[in-house]
């Protein structure tokens, strides 16, 4: 493997090395990767042996079957499907939207008509407190354009990690939905939704501004 | 959400399956059912698996599943093809898997749940290979969750680890650490249950 060549090693060359061994293993590393993996593999012992010891276990990981049975689990999503059928209206007097609604779960129409009630419910409040003290804070201040809801039993440590991830800034809440009001740098309302959506204390993330993804 | 595409120079054989794919979000997008159903057969098996190995909960896997199809359905006109299908639909079955968890407050997987989706073994098979997969389902229980599904995407369907932090939505050094820490306690743990390991 090593031609001969003396490579001389290099402790944080090794550690970069040891952290790329599974997607050499798998051969999902780069081509600029891949020649640093082997030239630091031809001088080194160690890191042969521990490319062994990742095949040995990548091969008992694909050993291991997948579960399930796809025509029953997808007989279940029909059903889902079929159940979450509008029952009534017929489409001539449906909104013109309204067939977006077809094939949205029960559940998922639940959550949304809460987070539209959630969004209004500040907008209102937000409205009816043209004073307040967060619009005037200062000019460095950014007007809220996020809106977040907690569950219940996230802690204060939650509402934090949460919060930096997302490049957010508290502005203001609880409301009276125990909602918050954040403020995210403009044009990046869309990365923090995501972030802040990929927390499980997260309960709803929704852009005040539309900006937000879907 | 995703703004660059994966250079994987090792799996170029792939772009037709990725073509493919593609073509079938777009059907979906047009409320083609034979296409969504399709996609659906394709993603059945990798996501099953993906998250039977994330949740360790069997009961879960069939609705965190058809939850993250549901999603494919109703939201396949917000594919932008910036990503690869998998990486789009991989992301969305994390989240609901994370959430699902999080729902049920607690990650403890289900009493002997490896061991009963363990396949049978034939008369012929060996007995070694089904006490290895055995121990490893055991190990892989003490990792969190997330650790688990770098695990997974890394080993079993082999994805790099670019778009394993697309996927999981982290930093890619997340990713590597993630992945180092994982093999080192399953190394330790599988050394010192499997004779003759490591």
């Amino acid at each position: 493997m090593n031609g001969g060549r003396v490579v001389p090693l290099n402790p944080d060359a090794h550690a970069e090395v040891q952290v790329l061994l599974p997607w050499y293993v798998t051969g999902r590393l780069e081509a600029d990767e891949h020649a640093q993996v082997e030239s630091h593999l031809a001088a080194c012992p160690r890191c042969q042996a521990e490319v062994e010891a990742e095949r040995r276990l990548q091969a008992a990981h694909r050993g291991i079957a997948s579960p399930g049975d796809v025509e029953r689990s997808l007989a279940a999503l029909r059903t889902r499907m079929a159940a979450s059928q509008p029952a009534t209206p017929a489409p001539a007097a449906r909104a013109p939207r309204a067939w977006h609604w077809s094939g949205v779960p029960g559940w998922l129409q639940g959550a949304l008509a809460l987070q539209f009630a959630v969004i209004v419910g500040l907008a209102g409040w937000l409205m009816a407190t043209p004073d307040s003290d967060y619009r005037v804070l200062g000019s460095g201040a950014a007007p809220g354009n996020v809106v977040v809801k907690f569950h219940a039993g996230a802690a204060e440590q939650d509402i934090r990690r949460a919060l930096r991830a997302s490049g957010a800034r508290l502005v203001d809440g609880p409301t009276s939905t125990d909602a918050y009001l954040l403020s995210v740098p403009a044009g990046q309302e869309a990365a923090a939704i995501v972030r802040l959506r990929a927390e499980p204390q997260v309960l709803l993330a929704e852009s005040l501004g539309g900006e937000g993804p879907r | 959400m995703f703004t660059k595409r994966d250079t994987q120079p090792t799996f170029e054989a792939a772009d037709g399956v990725e073509r493919a794919e593609v073509g079938l979000v777009a059907r979906v997008a047009g409320r083609e059912l034979d296409a969504f159903e399709a996609l659906y057969r394709i993603y059945h098996p990798r996501l099953a698996r993906f998250l039977e190995r994330v949740t360790r909960r069997p009961g879960l896997v069939e609705e965190v599943l058809n939850d993250t199809m549901l999603v494919v359905w109703n939201r396949a006109a917000t594919y932008n093809g910036h990503s690869k299908v998998s990486t789009w639909i991989f992301a969305i079955a994390y989240r609901k898997a994370l959430k699902a968890l999080h729902r049920l407050d607690d990650s403890v997987p289900d009493d002997d749940s490896a061991l009963r989706e363990s396949p049978d073994p034939g008369p012929e098979e060996l007995l070694g290979h089904r006490e290895l997969h055995r121990v490893l389902l055991h190990a892989m229980d003490a990792l969190s969750p997330q650790h688990r599904a770098v695990v997974d995407l890394t080993y079993f369907h082999g994805i790099g680890y670019r778009e394993i932090a697309r996927i999981v939505d982290c930093p890619v050094d997340t990713v590597k650490t993630r992945m180092f820490h994982a093999r080192r306690r399953l190394k330790t743990l599988l050394a010192g249950r499997v004779e003759g390991w490591l």
